[in-house]
């Protein structure tokens, strides 16, 4: 009986492992490990569902098991301390996360510990965890950040080994990413040789995603891009009505489509349904359970408002392939392994490439398989669009994630964090801070500025009387008062989040989340859908709106916020290109070809612009002009635009303009003829004075006041509730235009107000992509045409909902015109 | 120069102030409602940073509008202090300024929920304060009850009403008002940093909206228009 079996080498387990799963590993997660085994750190992009996880997580236990090669010692009961930090953008995606970076550990008989840390973690394992961390933990970015108010887990967190950034596309641009890398800018203090390992989708700027990852100080060297099994086989086809009307067909989210689309769903097995806002999907499902009564419970909705059981119910339901679809939003962009879908359907424009990319390798999850998407297209032109992304794709035009740079909001909480969490030294913190990409450029009147905000409360200048938050003992920054800790905990999850209520049924079951705007509008009875049902608004108490079943149509659709996003600038450029080879008789491939008939149209009666050229469509209308301009780069830039040229005519004659975008151009309507060619004599194309146009033109204080909610939430300005004691914090509510006001009126050197303008400057309007598309316009030739009816490529517009009026009439003015409108109204009933 | 309404409730004579007071001609008395003063202090206090100002930006425009009318009282209806602890040295300084610079003004506070929970004022300061104060049939009180049958008119504050106009393609943020309703007018809330709620006047109800410090009478939408 005794014989001595010599044990497996580390490369041996792993292998094995690998053997059992029925896979060989790829010569990518080969690299990987052996980076990850030389101390190197870097960013791993590959395809959806192509070995990621196991290419970052081999890493940390192969090296484990290089150093504890002997068996013998192998205890689970006394599991190594915390290794490895796994972070997740969603803490929905920590179950499954933990899940599969068990079934290595489990398969290896590791005596590893793993657990997850989230906001849903419970009381008592937190606790625990804070006297002993796992050897590897699985938590978000604001977990992370409220382990660092505790100073006692600082010294677990400076044995961290690696830690793993999943899914860094996702963080990447935004403040929840900023607070990730101040986190990592920490743990590198910590642990000067941490390995810092991202996982991300392909993008267009790799290498700055990686830089950011890996902050300012990392060695060149010695920080890695791998890339993963890069061509995983596409299928991408549209659904093409049988007859192309004249015009993009109405209907506005192509609900004409559901039985094509219900006929795609039951030749699959598992279809993901993909709408761009929350809104359609709820609008979808309805309509195919309207189609096909027979599929109520084969069919369901997710997306990121409805319940947390909702949503994991109807995961739970993907994963087993009891589901026959699932119309979704962005929700199911991300993680969870869903190896039953074989089909990913997308309605309407996916505004990017990489989306497009990443959202058909949901299907066919597995490295060989095929993925396959069709695309529903709710107007013509989106036809177009996908032909272009199609190009793009094929030509790796990937459309890049701009990191943000130092937001200040995002600072000062995390000031705040490390003041809780034993206090820190200026000069060093800032160092430490300046080692992140966001805040490298940081100058030091700004870090003044926020230690000062944190500190006193306004600038050293104007301190506020008996404002307390961070307090200076000697050289320290410290927070002393509990309730100052208790109210940063709680606020530290807030980057997210915006005014939501709860929406429940009045026996107590909740339904998931809708806006505050929304639900507060709405009468008691007002029928509306939600999580794909009719329910009928009861009451709202006790910020949740209670609603009962109801029948018959809805009124109403919530609509969320955020939900739109712009056509790319790449997608933008190659639509251009399209549209240029349609102008000189070049139809390529499927889409384009069915748009034979419309193009002949648009040449007829108009024309096609080419790459080189910008379309001006005039038209009259009954009691208006109407100005069409085409320059084709997404939805943000042509409301800054429209507003902008609104702007500047009215600058030399007095007139209203009414205007609407989408992501290809901008109509204009005015009362009185638009003269173009004066228009573009006195510069209403000019990059000159643009910034200062800008800010005048568009209401801009009306947006940086929506831009200054979410601020006012990070830095601390409006607080969550704190539990069980709402009414008694009830004194301590004010609405984040209040703050803005009276910041406006008392302490207008208030950085955070800069802050706001900025944001609307460069992310609600995307100034420097409208500054880029006047340049481009510059240099185009401009051609005005004057069609007899309303073109292909002008219809949209006309169906587009979204509306706003620029003019110089004063607030009195303006109410008086519209109650005179108002009045008008109710005379013609 | 701030605006001003004329109007008539029940045989009284009334002037609605763009400063958001009411004045009351044939008494030379100023209401207002809902100065909420030391709101700022009190969030300083729990570790909110807000600057100091609005106190004295409310202060000064009470001032402006008893100078305008030359009135020789001021009720505040409800709400003078945010909360016990709005009582800040910085504050009681301010009010103190005011109070000597009114002394010819008598000072009135009818108490609102606010106030129960700040306690006593300083004693020298010169306010009276009581629960509610008739003045020729005119009831006034914080809260707004139904109006009893006996009185012409209920006079109060409480709801920092704000109405929104809305057209077809464009619409005002929410514009702070004087609601009047079932023979009760609603003043708005005088203070500068507070909030504001929104009321949908119907029926025989009137509305004023105070916009740049002029007041217009709201226009009732009569036909509800289906919103998509």
């Amino acid at each position: 009986m005794l014989k001595t079996v010599k044990p497996p080498t580390p490369n041996q387990v792993v292998e094995n492992f690998f053997e059992s799963t029925g896979f060989k590993p790829f010569r990518f997660q080969r690299s990987v490990w052996r980076a990850y085994r030389d101390g190197q750190s870097g960013l791993v992009h590959s395809a959806t569902g192509t070995g990621k996880t196991l290419a970052v997580w081999m890493g940390p236990i192969l090296n484990w098991l290089s150093k504890t090669q002997d068996r013998e010692k192998w205890n689970p009961k006394r599991p190594p301390p915390l290794r490895v930090l796994w972070i997740t953008p969603l803490r929905a995606l920590a179950g499954d996360t933990e899940k599969s970076l068990r079934a290595p550990i489990d398969a290896m008989g590791l005596p590893w510990r793993l657990e997850s840390r989230t906001g849903d973690s419970k009381a008592s394992v937190k606790a625990r965890q804070r006297r002993r961390l796992p050897t590897a933990l699985v938590t978000t970015p604001e977990s992370l950040a409220l382990m660092m108010t505790h100073e006692n887990m600082l010294e677990q967190l400076a044995g961290l080994e690696g830690v793993i950034i999943d899914e860094w596309h996702e963080l990447l641009g935004t403040k929840r990413g900023v607070q990730t890398e101040l986190g990592l800018a920490r743990l590198r203090r910590l642990n000067p040789n941490l390995r810092t390992w991202g996982v991300s989708a392909t993008l267009g700027n790799l290498s700055q995603a990686r830089d950011t990852l890996l902050g300012v100080d990392a060695d060149p060297d010695r920080s890695r891009i791998i890339e993963g099994y890069r061509d995983k086989r596409l299928k991408l086809e549209s659904l093409i009505p049988d007859k192309i009307d004249r015009f993009p067909w109405a209907g506005h989210i192509g609900t004409k489509m559901v039985p094509q689309v219900a006929e795609l769903l039951e030749k699959s097995e598992s279809t993901l349904v993909f709408a761009n806002t929350r809104s359609q999907t709820e609008i979808w499902y309805q309509q195919l359970l309207k189609h096909r009564p027979d599929w109520a419970g084969q069919i369901a909705i997710h997306h990121g408002s409805l319940d947390t059981s909702v949503r994991s119910w109807v995961e739970n339901g993907l994963r087993s392939g009891s589901l026959r679809a699932v119309v979704c939003t962005s929700s199911l962009d991300l993680g969870v392994d869903f190896t039953a879908v074989d089909l990913v359907i997308q309605i309407g424009s996916p505004k990017g490439a990489a989306r497009l990319l990443q959202r058909a390798g949901r299907s066919g999850h597995q490295p060989n398989a095929i993925s396959r998407l069709a695309f529903v297209p709710t107007n013509a032109i989106e036809l177009i669009e996908l032909a272009a992304a199609h190009d793009a794709i094929r030509q790796r035009h990937l459309e890049a994630r701009q990191p943000l740079r130092k937001p200040l909001d995002v600072l000062a909480q995390h000031l705040v964090t490390i003041a809780i969490g034993g206090g820190f030294e200026s000069d060093e913190l800032l160092r430490e801070i300046r080692s992140t990409e966001a805040y490298q450029s940081l100058t030091d009147t700004e870090w003044k500025w926020v230690l000062d905000f944190v500190c006193r409360g306004g600038s050293s200048l104007q301190a506020y009387p008996e404002f307390r938050r961070v307090e200076q003992l000697d050289d320290r920054y410290v927070v002393n008062q509990k309730r100052v800790m208790t109210q940063h905990r709680m606020n530290i999850g807030t980057i997210v989040s915006d005014s939501s209520m709860q929406v429940k049924y009045l026996k107590g079951r909740t339904l998931g989340t809708a806006e505050e705007s929304f639900l507060s509008k709405l009468s008691p009875g007002e029928k509306f859908l939600f999580a794909g049902r009719l329910v009928e608004m009861v009451r709202v108490k006790d910020n949740a709106a209670y609603v009962r079943r109801s029948s018959g149509q809805p009124d109403t659709v919530p609509r969320w916020m955020g939900g739109r996003m712009p056509l790319s600038s790449e997608l933008s450029d190659a639509l251009r290109r399209k549209l240029e080879q349609a102008a000189n008789g070049k139809l390529i491939g499927r889409e384009m070809r069915s748009l034979r008939g419309l193009m002949e149209i648009q040449q007829r009666w108009s024309t096609l612009p080419k790459h080189d050229e910008l379309l001006i469509e005039r038209i009259k209308v009954r009691g208006g002009h109407q100005l069409f301009v085409f320059p084709f780069e997404g939805r943000l830039v042509h409301e800054g635009l429209a507003a902008l040229m609104a702007y500047r005519m009215s600058q030399y004659r007095k007139t209203t303009f009414s205007m609407a975008c989408n992501d290809y151009g901008v109509v204009l309507q005015s009362p009185l003829p638009i003269e173009v060619d004066e228009a573009i004599e006195r510069g209403v194309f000019s990059t000159n004075e643009l910034t200062g146009d800008i800010l005048n033109s568009m209401n801009a204080t009306e947006m940086a006041k929506r831009q200054f909610r979410q601020i006012a939430r990070v830095a601390g300005l409006i607080h969550q509730g704190l539990p069980g004691r709402q009414k008694s914090s009830n004194h301590l509510q004010a609405s984040s235009n209040l703050f803005f006001d009276v910041f406006n009126e008392y302490d207008p050197e208030n950085l955070l107000l800069d802050q706001s303008r900025i944001e609307v400057l460069h992310h609600q309007l995307e100034a420097s992509r409208m500054f880029d598309a006047l340049e481009r316009i510059s240099h185009s030739r401009i051609v005005i045409t004057d069609p007899p009816k309303v073109t292909p490529l002008s219809f949209p517009l006309l169906v587009d909902k979204l509306r706003e009026r620029v003019s110089s009439e004063s607030l009195s003015d303006r109410i008086a015109r519209l109650q005179k409108e108002l009045e008008k109204a109710a005379s013609e009933y | 120069m701030a605006g001003c309404e004329r109007i008539e409730l029940e045989g009284h004579r009334l002037d609605l102030l763009g400063g958001l007071g009411a004045w009351l001609p044939d008494h030379k008395t100023l209401l207002i409602a809902d100065t909420h003063f030391g709101k700022e202090a009190t969030f300083r206090r729990n570790h909110i940073p807000v600057p100091t100002g609005s106190t004295n930006g409310t202060l000064d425009s009470i001032g402006r509008m008893l100078s305008e009318t030359g009135a020789e009282r001021l009720i505040i209806l409800g709400d003078m202090f945010h909360a016990r602890s709005s009582l800040s040295a910085d504050v009681c300084e301010a009010l103190e300024t005011f109070f000597g610079e009114y002394q010819r003004v008598r000072m009135m506070l009818v108490l609102g929920n606010h106030d129960m929970g700040v306690g006593r004022l300083p004693s020298k300061w010169p306010i009276e304060v009581v629960s509610h104060h008739m003045i020729d049939r005119i009831r006034l009180s914080h809260h707004p009850p139904n109006a009893p049958p006996e009185d012409d008119l209920v006079i109060c504050g409480h709801l920092h009403p704000a109405v929104r106009v809305e057209g077809r393609m464009d619409s005002t943020g929410k514009l702070p008002c004087f609601w009047y309703s079932k023979r009760c007018l609603v003043l708005p809330a005088i203070g500068e940093f507070t909030g504001t709620h929104r009321v949908r006047p119907r029926g025989s109800d009137r509305a004023w909206m105070v916009v740049d410090e002029n007041v217009i009478e709201y226009r009732m939408k009569r036909v509800r228009h289906p919103t998509t």
